[in-house]
C-alpha cells in the first residue's frame, strides 16, 4: 500500500464524492445551519472531530467484536449507538475542558447525532471492504482518511455555501423562493459544478 | 405551538391521518427527512420503495414508543427512542434484502440511514410520546404517506424529465401527427434530473411552486378578510348612524 | 439509587428486546437472503439459463462454485478467459457460457458469452468496464441486443459500430468464443497437414503482391512448426482463400483452400499441384500450370515458396520491394538511425534504399522506415512499430504520411500543421537524418 492511497482518499471523498453534494448526507445541518458562516464553522469543526472519531470506533467495533461474534448485522444499532454515547462524551469533555469552546462548539452537539453524514461515513466505511483490499488496521487508517476528507468536504461546503447565503439575504428574491428553495437550486447548481470534478481520480 | 397542540387534541381521527399530507408534510413544509428525499429519488420506483420502508418503520416505532412512554426515564428518552428506531429499521432492511433483494440494492446505503431520518425520531418525541397508541399509529401514517406522497412526486419529476418514463420505464405514449412516439426521444431528456444535481433543483423548484401557490392563497384569503373587515365596518357604522337618528328621531 | 436502578433495567430491557426482535428477523430471514446473494451472483447467467443448476457444490461456501457451471477450459492464446458448461439438475448440458475480456483505448470491457446446445447465442453481455457508460449504453441497448438468437458460426457484426472501440472488443470476445465451441476450420486445415499444430497466428500482413498474410503455426510447446501463406483467387465470381503450408524444415506440405466449401473445379485446379507435395522447397523449381485458375494458383505457389525461404533482412525489404531479391544491410550507430538496407532486384540491379530509425517520444517508441529510390525521391515513409496511442497514429497515418511519397529526400516540405505532435516529431527526425546519412554515404556514389 502506497502513500498514494491516503491521497487518493482524501481528494476523492472531499471533493469528488462530496457528502453533502454527490452523496447526499448531512443535508438537514447543510440547509439549517448555514445561514450565518461563523456557525457554520462550527458546525463543520464539531462535525470533522466526530466524523473522525466515530469512525474509527465503528470500524474497530465491526472488525474486533462484530466480525468475531458473526453479528454484522447489528451493524447499524452498534454505530448509531457509539455515535450518541460519542457525542454526548465530547460535549462532556469539552465542557469539562474549555467553557469557551463549549459555547461555541456546545451548541451543535446535540444536533449532530441525527446527522446523517456521520453514520453514513461509518457504514460506506465498512461497505467499502478496506478491510479486504489492504487488511484489517492498514484499512483502519485509510477508513480515518476517508472520513476525514468527507469531514474536509462537508466543512469546504457548508463554508462556501454559508457565504452564498449570506449574500442571497441581501439580493432581491421572489417572495416565494426566499429561504429554503432559492437555497436548494443554489445548492442544484454547487452539485452541478462539483460533478464536473468527477472523473479525477 | 401550544395552540397548536391544544388544537391537535380535538382532531377527529381523519384529520390526524390527513395533517401530515399538506399542512404539516414532513418533506416540503418541515424539511425533514431531506436526505433520503434527495438521495434516492431518482426514480419512482425507488422513492416508492424508500417510502414504503418509512412508513413501516414510522408506524412500528411510534407504535412502540407510545407504548411504553410511561415507562421511559425522561434521562434516557432519546437513546432509548434512538434503540427502538433502529431495531425496526434493522429488521426492515433484513427483510428488504430477503424479500425484495432489487430495491435493497438500489436504497443501499441509505437503509441504515432511516435511523437518522430526523422524521421518525422527531414523530417519537414530539407526537408519540404524548399521546395514545391507536393515535400514535395514525399520527405515523399518516406522516409516512405524506412522506411517500412527496417522495413519489420528487420521484416522477426527476424520472419523467430525464428519461421521459412515467414511472418503472413505461413511457407515455403520446399521439404525435397521427402516429404514436415516445417522449424519450424529445425534449424530455434532461439527464442531469437524475444526478445528483436534480434531486436539489427539483426540490427546490417544487418547493417555490408550492410556496407560491400558498401565498397567492393566503393572499386571496387576507384581501377577502380585508372585504369582510370592512363590511362589517360599515354595517356597524351604519348601525350606529341608524341607531343616532333613531334615538333622535325618538327625542324629536 | 432507586431511579438508577429503574434506569439501567428499563434500558436492559429495551436492549434485549430489541436484540431478540433483531436476531429474530435474522433467523427468519437468514436462507433468503443467502440464496438472495448468491442469485445475484448467478443473475446474469440464471437470465440465459433459467433451468439452470444453482445448487452450491460446498453449501456453506455461498460465493463457491456451483455444480451448474462446469469450468472446462481457460484458454490461454484467446481474448476469452474460461469456458463453463452449463447443466441443468438433472446434468443434461443446456449449453457454454464464454468469460472474455479485452483492452481497448478507455480501458478493458468483460464480455459474457451465452450459447445454446445448437450453436445459437441466447445473449452477448458486457459485464464489467471501465469504459465511459455513455459510450457503453447505446452500445447495449442497440446492438448487442442483436446478437440474441444468431448462430454462433454464422453470426453477423454490426458494421455500423465495427469501429466503436467497446464494441471492437466485443467482436473479438464473440469470434473467439465461435472458435472455442465450434472448433476452427481454419485450424484443422493446418492440422491436416501439419499434425503438430496447435494454434496460429498472423505473423504479417502484406499490403501488396500475391500473398496477403503470412500465418505462423505453433504446436503446443509454442514452438513454431511451420508457415502458411495465404492469397486470394478469384474463382466463378467468389473469392477464395488459397494457401500454401510450409513446414519448418522446408518442405512443402499442402496446397489448400481456407475455405469450407470448395467448388470442384478448384479442388481439380488445386490437385495438379499435388505431385509437388512432401518436396523440399529448393527442389521445386519449374512449376507448370495451364489455364488461367492454375496460373493464378502457380503466383500463389511461388509467392510463398519465395517467401518461405527468404532472410530476415530479404524479407524486410519485400515489404517495400517486391522485387527485392538480394540485400546488402549496413548497421548504424549514429543518432536515430539504426540501418541502412540496400536492396537488388534478381538480375543484381539496385532497386533502392531502405533507411531505418526509431527514438522515443512522450508516448513510447515509433519505428519508421524511409524507403527511397536510385535518383533520392522518397517513395514511401512508413510507421514500422509503435506504441504510441493508435488513435494519435491512425490518422497521421492516413492524412500525413503519404505526403512524403514523391518529394526528393534533399528537399522534404514537412507538415507545419502536424509538425507539433510527437510522433509527427519522430517521423520528421528520422526522415532529416536519413537526408544527412544519405548525403554523407551514398550522395557520393
Amino acid at each position: 500500500m502506497s502513500w498514494t492511497v491516503f491521497f487518493v482518499a482524501i481528494f476523492s471523498s472531499m471533493l469528488i464524492n462530496n457528502v453533502v453534494l454527490m452523496r447526499f448526507l448531512g443535508v438537514c445541518p447543510f440547509i439549517g445551519v448555514s445561514k450565518k458562516t461563523n456557525s457554520a464553522i462550527g458546525m463543520s469543526m464539531a462535525v470533522l472531530f466526530v466524523m473522525v472519531v466515530a469512525s474509527l470506533v465503528s470500524y474497530l467495533l465491526y472488525y474486533l467484536v462484530l466480525v468475531p461474534l458473526n453479528i454484522e448485522y447489528v451493524q447499524t444499532i452498534g454505530f448509531i449507538l457509539i455515535i450518541a454515547s460519542l457525542v454526548q462524551l465530547v460535549e462532556m469533555f469539552i465542557k469539562k475542558v474549555s467553557k469557551k469552546l463549549y459555547k461555541s462548539l456546545g451548541v451543535y452537539l446535540p444536533l449532530i447525532t441525527t446527522n446523517c453524514a456521520i453514520l453514513g461515513v461509518a457504514v460506506a466505511n465498512i461497505s467499502e471492504d478496506f478491510a479486504d483490499q489492504y487488511g484489517v488496521f492498514p484499512g483502519l487508517a485509510v477508513a480515518v482518511t476517508t472520513a476525514f476528507g468527507a469531514a474536509l468536504g462537508f466543512g469546504l461546503i457548508m463554508f462556501a455555501f454559508s457565504t452564498i447565503r449570506e449574500r442571497l439575504e441581501a439580493a432581491v428574491i421572489p417572495e416565494a423562493w426566499k429561504g429554503v428553495p432559492i437555497s436548494l437550486i443554489t445548492a442544484g447548481i454547487m452539485a452541478l459544478a462539483f460533478a464536473g470534478l468527477g472523473g479525477i481520480v | 405551538m401550544a395552540q397548536a397542540k391544544a388544537k391537535k387534541k380535538d382532531l377527529g381521527y381523519l384529520a390526524n391521518l390527513t395533517k401530515g399530507f399538506i399542512k404539516e408534510n414532513p418533506i416540503f413544509t418541515f424539511m425533514l427527512g431531506l436526505c433520503p428525499a434527495l438521495a434516492v429519488t431518482g426514480t419512482v420506483e425507488t422513492s416508492l420503495g424508500m417510502g414504503l420502508l418509512v412508513i413501516f418503520v414510522l408506524v412500528s416505532s411510534n407504535v412502540v414508543v407510545s407504548l411504553i412512554k410511561d415507562f421511559i426515564p425522561a434521562e434516557v428518552k432519546i437513546p432509548s427512542y434512538i434503540v427502538i428506531i433502529s431495531t425496526f429499521v434493522t429488521m426492515v432492511g433484513l427483510l428488504t434484502e430477503a424479500y425484495a433483494p432489487a430495491l435493497f440494492d438500489s436504497l443501499g446505503i441509505f437503509i441504515p440511514l432511516i435511523v437518522v431520518n430526523c422524521l421518525i425520531l422527531g414523530r417519537a418525541e414530539s407526537y408519540a410520546s404524548k399521546n395514545n397508541v391507536l393515535n400514535s399509529a395514525i399520527d405515523g401514517l399518516g406522516m409516512g404517506l405524506g412522506f411517500l406522497g412527496a417522495m413519489v412526486l420528487i420521484g416522477f419529476f426527476r424520472e419523467f424529465f430525464s428519461t421521459g418514463a412515467i414511472a418503472y420505464g413505461v413511457y407515455l405514449p403520446l399521439a404525435v401527427e397521427g402516429s404514436i412516439v415516445n417522449l424519450e426521444w424529445y425534449i424530455l431528456n434532461i439527464a442531469v434530473l437524475a444526478g445528483p444535481a436534480g434531486g436539489f433543483l427539483v426540490i427546490g423548484l417544487l418547493l417555490g411552486l408550492f410556496n407560491s401557490i400558498a401565498i397567492t392563497k393566503r393572499n386571496k384569503k387576507e384581501r377577502e378578510r380585508q372585504k369582510m373587515i370592512e363590511e362589517k365596518k360599515r354595517l356597524a357604522l351604519e348601525r350606529k348612524r341608524k341607531k343616532a337618528m333613531e334615538s333622535a328621531g325618538g327625542k324629536a | 439509587m432507586f431511579s438508577k436502578f429503574k434506569i439501567a433495567f428499563v434500558l436492559l430491557l429495551i436492549g434485549a428486546f430489541s436484540g431478540l426482535a433483531i436476531w429474530g428477523t435474522y433467523t427468519l430471514t437468514y436462507d433468503q437472503i443467502q440464496e438472495n446473494r448468491a442469485r445475484a451472483r448467478l443473475e446474469m447467467y440464471l437470465d440465459m439459463f433459467p433451468d439452470m443448476d444453482t445448487t452450491l457444490e460446498d453449501p456453506d461456501d455461498i460465493s463457491g462454485p456451483i455444480l451448474g457451471m462446469r469450468l472446462v477450459e481457460e484458454p490461454e492464446h484467446s481474448s476469452v478467459f474460461e469456458v463453463y458448461e452449463v447443466y441443468d439438475s438433472n446434468s443434461n448440458q443446456l449449453g457454454y457460457v464464454m468469460r472474455g475480456r479485452g483492452n481497448n483505448d478507455f480501458g478493458y470491457a468483460e464480455v459474457i458469452v451465452g450459447v445454446d446446445m445448437n450453436g445459437v447465442i441466447i445473449d452477448v453481455l458486457i459485464s464489467d468496464t471501465d469504459n465511459t457508460p455513455s459510450y457503453v449504453t447505446p452500445l447495449i441497448n442497440n446492438y448487442l441486443v442483436n446478437f440474441a438468437g444468431q448462430t454462433l458460426s454464422d453470426v453477423s457484426f454490426d458494421s455500423n459500430t465495427g469501429a466503436t472501440a467497446t464494441y471492437g472488443v466485443v467482436r473479438r470476445v464473440v469470434e473467439d468464443s465461435m472458435l472455442l465451441i465450434e472448433g476452427d476450420p481454419i485450424l484443422s486445415v493446418y492440422q491436416d497437414a501439419i499434425a503438430e499444430v496447435d494454434r496460429y497466428e498472423t505473423s504479417y500482413e502484406f499490403l501488396l503482391g500475391v500473398i496477403s498474410e503470412e500465418v505462423r503455426l505453433i504446436d503446443s510447446n509454442n514452438d513454431t512448426v511451420g508457415f502458411a501463406y495465404l492469397g486470394r483467387v478469384d474463382y466463378e465470381g467468389h473469392e477464395y482463400r488459397i494457401g500454401v503450408i510450409v513446414s519448418d524444415d522446408e518442405v512443402l506440405k499442402a496446397f489448400v483452400v481456407v475455405e469450407e466449401t470448395v467448388p470442384s473445379g478448384l479442388s481439380e485446379a488445386l490437385s495438379a499441384f499435388d505431385s509437388y507435395l512432401d518436396q523440399a522447397i529448393e527442389d521445386i523449381t519449374d512449376i507448370s500450370a495451364s489455364g488461367d485458375l492454375e496460373e493464378a494458383l502457380k503466383a500463389i505457389l511461388e509467392a510463398g515458396l519465395r517467401r518461405s525461404t527468404e532472410s530476415e533482412e530479404v524479407r524486410f525489404a519485400r515489404n517495400y520491394f517486391l522485387d527485392a531479391e538480394t540485400v546488402e544491410m549496413t548497421q548504424i550507430d549514429e543518432g536515430r538511425l539504426n540501418m541502412m538496407v540496400k536492396v537488388f532486384d534478381d538480375q543484381g540491379d539496385q532497386l533502392g534504399y531502405l533507411i531505418e530509425g526509431r527514438d522515443t517520444n512522450d508516448f513510447g517508441f515509433v519505428e519508421v522506415v524511409v524507403q527511397i529510390d536510385m535518383d533520392g525521391i522518397i517513395i514511401d515513409v512508413v510507421i514500422s512499430d509503435h506504441d504510441n496511442t493508435e488513435g494519435y497514429v491512425i490518422p497521421l497515418i492516413n492524412d500525413y504520411m503519404g505526403n512524403f511519397s514523391g518529394q526528393p529526400l534533399n528537399d522534404v516540405e514537412f507538415d507545419t500543421n502536424t509538425g507539433a505532435t510527437a510522433t509527427y516529431g519522430v517521423v520528421q527526425a528520422v526522415v532529416e537524418e536519413a537526408y544527412t546519412y544519405y548525403e554523407n554515404e551514398m550522395g557520393s556514389e
